[in-house]
């Protein structure tokens, strides 16, 4: 599928620019959005090496609707690092949503396709990982049904993947089936839960391989990094309620718990750790339980304020890494970076990480009568991680700016 | 350039796991030099999960919110509370108030705004108001009223919030509708990797 999509994607890419080109010369159905956020990240790898670095990044995107169940979405951006500037990257994309029913009835039809590339301005960089250009595709078909006005039902699929340039590196896809439902109880108590099941296929190493292997000692050899991977399927469900509600006049909440389990989970399958320099898409995968709470409130006039917290409890596959060392190995006080990965030895540990996390962002809409709005924002972000594996425990903070016209 | 779902359309609006099983393996497959940081990680095992979720900070702040659910009053104005009260974003707040400026906040929290929806279009301006000066007074729309295929989408759009996505992605569930983006697209990416 994947395979497939590396051909199909840039031919809907450009059947959609052509198709947008002509029905906006026929139609002034259009909206124009332009944004820049500028901001400093405390951490940028979000591991123990912290790396600072400030970016900025102008953006647009450009909505048309060529009929009333249509639009399509050309969006496109650029994000400027300064420090690793080669890490600097173009962000372009298109997409295409469809709904065909009225917003009158009580069944209501959602269908969505987006495809978007990212291209770096120099791959193969001495960061932390070996970065490569690559393509997102996402999908999604759901329904809903309007029980009464207060109760409401939905499911849906959607299928999301991520395709690498490099050919070497394995591509991800995703499938998930949802179901869930909103309802409101005692006059504004908002009930919503939502229940999933996914699959898609996922690329390991089996523990013999990484035991008995030439790579036992020291690093892996080059022409072994992805040779090795075994190929399986990687299920599992998930579940999560909500609950939001005013308090007091002003000011809402909601309060959200997840929880992700793996079916049939491979107890040996070991992916390559982000200090290996070898991209593994599966590194970021977890099982386990997540809570989280946000307040927003309009008390300040023409501010919307949100104030938010979370905490993860993630479960991870085994994961094979590459001890840190000192940058300056003389000096006890300079930075942790991964070590050179053909000398180093390397280790297999399982990998649990607990994640709390606040966040506090501002934001000031200001519409003017033609119908048009711009909003200056600002939000602060704090990170904690610990892990079982030094290399993923780290805090971050960082600062984000944002300024955005909606024409 | 991400969505915030439940967002009104442009324009218009209105309206432990207790694993049994074995600690995973360990498996150091060397070292002993102290300049090389990472083998000196405790092995936490998996089935800890539960224990360190009674983080005392987290269980007390998860009390305070629930204690604030339970025990304060939750309300909105009365031109609010006269439709349906739905929230399917989940920030707490009516989907359906009114928010003719499209601007995310609800009309009854705006001075200049709180216009009944009969005499919104004669509405003259509001009273001296650098904010509310630049607000259009114009009638909240309806499907009668839209005339473009943009206003025609954005009501059917507007109808379809909750299924727009689903909540698989945790992350992304809790960023959604912070503002917290690195790019204007909602993720931060380095490497191949995005966060």
């Amino acid at each position: 599928m994947i395979y497939q999509s590396r051909l199909l994607l840039p031919a809907v890419f450009v059947v959609l620019l052509v198709s947008a080109t002509t029905v906006f010369a026929e139609s002034p159905g259009y909206d124009l959005k332009f944004s820049l956020n500028s901001g400093y990240i405390g951490n940028l790898i979000k591991d123990s090496s912290s790396r600072e670095e400030s970016y900025t990044t102008p953006g647009a995107s450009l909505n048309l609707y060529p009929f009333s169940v249509a639009q399509v979405n050309l969006i496109g951006e650029y994000t400027y690092y300064s420090k690793l500037y080669d890490l600097s990257n173009l962000l372009y994309g298109a997409g295409l949503k469809l709904v065909p029913t009225d917003d009158s009835s009580r069944i209501s039809v959602y269908s969505s396709g987006n495809f978007k590339k990212r291209r770096y301005r120099q791959q193969d960089l001495e960061v932390s990982t070996t970065n490569t250009n690559s393509i997102d595709f996402d999908a999604l078909l759901s329904v809903g049904y309007r029980l009464k006005p207060n109760l409401q039902l939905r499911t849906g699929i959607s299928f999301i993947a991520t395709d690498y340039s490099d050919g070497e590196i394995p591509d991800k896809s995703t499938y998930d089936l949802f179901v869930g439902g909103n309802m409101t109880i005692f006059k504004s108590n908002s009930l919503d839960l939502e229940a999933g099941y996914s699959t898609g296929e996922y690329r390991f190493a089996p523990s013999s391989k990484m035991i008995f292997g030439a790579m036992r000692f020291y690093g892996i050899p080059a022409n072994s990094v992805y040779s090795v991977l075994e190929t399986d399927d990687l299920k599992s469900f998930y579940f999560s309620p909500r609950i939001s509600r005013p308090i007091g006049s002003r000011t809402g909440m909601n309060l959200t718990y997840a929880y992700r389990g793996f079916i049939d989970r491979n107890d040996s399958a070991i992916v390559y750790g982000y200090s290996t320099g070898v991209i593994s898409p599966w590194v970021s995968s977890w099982e386990g339980q997540a809570i989280s709470a946000s307040i927003k409130t309009f008390i300040i006039p023409h501010l919307i304020v949100t104030l938010a917290a979370g905490y993860w409890d993630k479960e991870y596959f085994i994961t094979l890494e590459q001890p840190y060392i000192r940058d300056n190995l003389l000096d006890p006080n300079s930075p942790l970076v991964p070590g050179p990965l053909s000398t180093n030895p390397i280790f297999l540990q399982s990998r649990h990480d607990y994640q709390r996390r606040v966040s506090l962002s501002f934001s000031i809409p200001l519409a003017s009568r033609s119908g048009h709005v711009m909003e200056p924002s600002l939000a602060i972000d704090y990170t904690n991680n610990s892990s079982s594996i030094v290399v993923y425990d780290y805090t971050d903070f960082s600062i984000t700016t944002s300024l955005s016209l909606r024409l | 350039m991400g969505e915030t779902v439940g967002t009104p359309p442009p324009m218009f609006a209105s309206r432990t796991q207790q694993n049994t099983c074995q600690l995973a393996p360990i498996m150091y497959l060397v070292v002993s030099d102290d300049t090389i940081a990472g083998m000196n990680a405790p092995a936490i095992g998996r089935g800890t999960s539960v224990n360190r979720l009674q983080n005392p900070i987290i269980v007390t702040a998860f009390l305070i919110i629930l204690l604030a659910c339970c025990g304060v009053s939750g309300h909105e104005s009365e031109e609010a509370v006269q439709k349906p009260y739905v929230d399917l974003d989940g920030d707490g707040f009516n989907d359906n108030a009114d928010d003719t400026d499209n601007d995310g906040i609800p009309d009854h929290f705006e001075k200049g705004l709180m216009v009944p929806r009969a005499a919104a279009a004669t509405a003259t301006a509001p009273r001296v108001d650098i904010f509310a000066a630049l607000k259009q007074t114009s009638q909240v729309l309806t499907m009668d009223m839209a005339v473009s295929p943009l206003e025609h989408f954005a009501l059917r759009q507007f109808a379809c919030r909750a299924q727009s996505k689903c909540r698989s992605n945790f992350e992304s569930e809790f960023t959604a509708g912070l503002g917290i983006t690195a790019g204007s697209s909602g993720s931060h990416c380095v490497g191949g990797v995005c966060f």
